[in-house]
């Protein structure tokens, strides 16, 4: 019996994981890649953080995941490194197949809160270019 | 004749035989549909982080192309939809026959093509909300149906994943089979079609002189009223049984035979492909077109779905797009498919079965010639499947850890520690291709067995045997070839951002 309760709490528990609100901390995000557009391989990632107001937002650690839209692709994990005015950069991250990336940037502000930002992106097989892209 | 019967061998043999295997095992992917339904509806909604995203895109799918290629059925002996569906046969009327017009494969292959179509244009892999509700209709589907018609209706005639399985255990090493042929010729009772009853109601039933044959009966003739032990829901007659075709594995027929007459034999992956007796339930597969159709639909699909994503597909599609002067998704999708799915297995095969024809000494109308060598394609198109679905497994089965981790710890259960995300592939990526052309490979010999051999039962000498059978075997060739091809693509995983 008691395990029944055990496996129903643990059924409602699941009911109850779920996304993150979205937080609303005043940083902005913009990523842009190079090559444009981003190939299977080393690809060069700059972020831009800028507050509401435009102005460049200092932070105190970005770290990026990258992750396909299916599953079963292991994430792509960097840390930016500071180049200073909200500029971050990482110079080879690693796209493992071509397709539809979700880049999701950690931001932990000077404070210590930590803002999160997604970016979609699609990868293009680096032997072609993209062909039925928008 | 000393079949080996896996009721037989050690451990296996009685766990397979105790009657509570099938609940257990279906119990087990009950609860992992719950968890995989509440992950999906309420979990967070990056498929490669949610167990909707996860487990039946990456593992289902893996297991079940491995439980084909090793044992046989082991999904639906398994299926976590007919427990619920027990219930719906307890409480609804199920008294209803399915109706006769729809007493073919028509049905399900209209709903096989409606489901590959949905898996494309709405990418259910990338949506564990999506996947959630698939499988919430699916139970609801087969309670709603089951509820009000007669025997194993679902499955027999509307489930999609039961087609895929029906037609691709064809090709799977065992079967449910009787083991002596002569105990069945004196057997009085035949319980594994009618059931067994309750010792009052079986005389009771012997003195009305069981008015119906057994055949019509979808097991449940007599109706349920002292009915200790079930008989197959799906008209298999053992005696007349010839095979996986439409055996879901539930291995009631085992259980309810008296004279512990019916085993799962090993047989040779090509001896139901090459088959033309009429069997009970499913009749003679190499003359029905809806059978052949839905062979043919299989086969192709395999491409088809492999071929959704690679690189080259997105020009295809860009180029349906410009073509059809739309930029509707759903719409491109459609054609595609109705062009991948319909059109062109309809076209090749009508072109194989002519020149086939033309070569052989049979005049036949082509609606001979199709169904007679349809079967043959069940390898290969399994082996794509095969090779597909593998590719994903091997790639990613280990990603289940990472998500499993993050899932117990977002249930406070910290215990399990910080989520691995580096984990993924079972095997070196360089092993992968090698793997796919080997199974590819073996799909196509026994594709051309089978075609041999069909073609020599049909034809009077073996010249005319061997010039039927070359269009098949150029056809075979040709999709291994295309299947290879196909993997040596760039894998391109595309589908959830609008634009095509
Ligand atoms: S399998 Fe068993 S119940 Fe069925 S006909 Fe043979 S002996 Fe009778
Ligand atoms: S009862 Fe019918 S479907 Fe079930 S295992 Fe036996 S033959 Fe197959
Ligand atoms: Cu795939």
């Amino acid at each position: 019996m008691s395990r029944v309760a055990l496996l129903l709490v643990l059924l409602l528990l699941g009911g109850c994981r779920g996304e993150a609100p979205p937080d609303d901390l005043p940083v902005e995000s913009r990523v842009s890649v190079a090559p444009t557009p981003p190939i299977v391989g080393p690809n060069r990632l700059v972020i831009t953080l800028t507050d509401p107001s435009g102005s460049p937002q200092t932070a105190h650690e970005v770290r990026v995941e990258g992750t396909m839209t299916h599953a079963g692709m292991v994430p792509v994990h960097a840390n930016a490194r500071d180049e200073g005015e909200g500029r971050w950069v990482v110079p080879d991250f690693e796209f493992t197949m071509g397709g539809d990336w979700i880049l999701i940037l950690r931001i932990t502000l000077p404070g210590g809160e930590e803002a999160e930002r997604r970016h979609d992106l699609r990868v293009v097989s680096s032997s072609s270019p993209d062909p039925g892209g928008p | 004749m000393s079949r080996i019967d896996l009721l037989r061998v050690p451990l296996l043999g009685p766990f397979l035989g105790w009657r509570h295997t099938r609940t257990l095992l279906q119990a087990l992917c009950l609860g992992l549909a719950v968890l995989i339904i509440l992950d999906g509806l309420f979990g967070p909604q990056l498929a490669p982080r949610n167990l909707a995203g996860t487990l039946p895109w990456v593992h289902w799918r893996g297991f079940v192309v491995l439980a084909l290629l090793i044992a046989g059925n082991l999904f639906c002996m398994a299926c976590p939809f007919m427990l619920p569906r027990r219930l719906a046969k307890r409480f609804g009327p199920a008294r209803w026959s399915w109706p006769a017009p729809l007493r073919s494969k028509w049905v399900a292959v209209a709903a096989l093509i409606l489901f590959f179509w949905a898996y494309e244009a709405f990418a259910l892999w990338s949506s564990p909300w999506l996947t959630a509700w698939v499988a919430l209709s699916y139970f609801a589907l087969a309670f709603v149906i089951d509820g009000f018609f007669k025997g194993a209706s679902f499955c027999r005639h509307l489930c999609p994943i039961g087609q895929f399985h029906f037609v691709n255990s064809m090709v799977s090493p065992t079967e449910v089979a009787v083991r002596d042929p002569d105990v069945c010729a004196s057997c009085e009772t035949l319980d594994c079609i009618r059931g067994r009853y309750d010792p009052e109601t079986a005389a009771a039933h012997r003195s009305k002189q069981l008015a119906r044959p057994p055949d019509a009966a979808s097991g449940r003739a007599l109706g349920l009223e002292g009915l200790v032990q079930g008989g197959c829901e799906l008209a298999l007659f053992q005696p007349r049984k010839g095979g996986n075709a439409d055996c879901t594995f539930c291995l009631e027929c085992i259980h309810a035979c008296p004279h512990d007459n019916v085993g799962i034999v090993l047989r040779s992956p090509v001896q139901e492909l090459i088959a033309d007796e009429k069997r009970s339930g499913t009749g003679r597969i190499p003359r029905r077109l809806d059978w052949a159709a839905l062979i043919l639909l299989l086969t192709f699909a395999a491409w088809v779905n492999a071929l959704g994503m690679t690189e080259p597909v997105f020009r295809l599609q860009a180029w349906i797009a410009s073509w059809a002067g739309t930029g509707s998704r759903q719409f491109v999708l459609a054609l595609y498919f109705v062009f991948g799915l319909i059109g062109l297995p309809f076209l090749v095969t009508l072109l194989t079965a002519s020149a086939s024809r033309a070569l052989s000494s049979l005049h036949e109308p082509l609606t001979r010639t199709i169904p007679a060598y349809a079967p043959a394609l069940v390898p290969v198109g399994f082996a794509m499947w095969t090779a597909h679905y593998l590719f994903h497994f091997l790639v990613g089965g280990l990603t289940i850890v990472p998500v499993v981790q993050e899932y117990l710890r977002d249930l406070g259960i910290a215990a399990t520690g910080p989520p691995r995300w580096g984990a993924g592939a079972l095997v070196p990526e360089s092993w992968l291709l090698p793997i796919e052309i080997v199974i590819l490979q073996g799909g196509l010999l026994l594709t051309l067995v089978a075609g041999h051999r069909i073609a020599s039962r049909r034809e009077p000498d073996r010249r005319s045997a061997g010039r039927a059978f070359l269009p098949w075997a150029v056809l075979a060739t040709l999709l291994t070839g295309a299947g290879i091809w196909l993997l040596t693509q760039p894998m391109e995983m595309r589908g959830t951002f609008e634009a095509l």
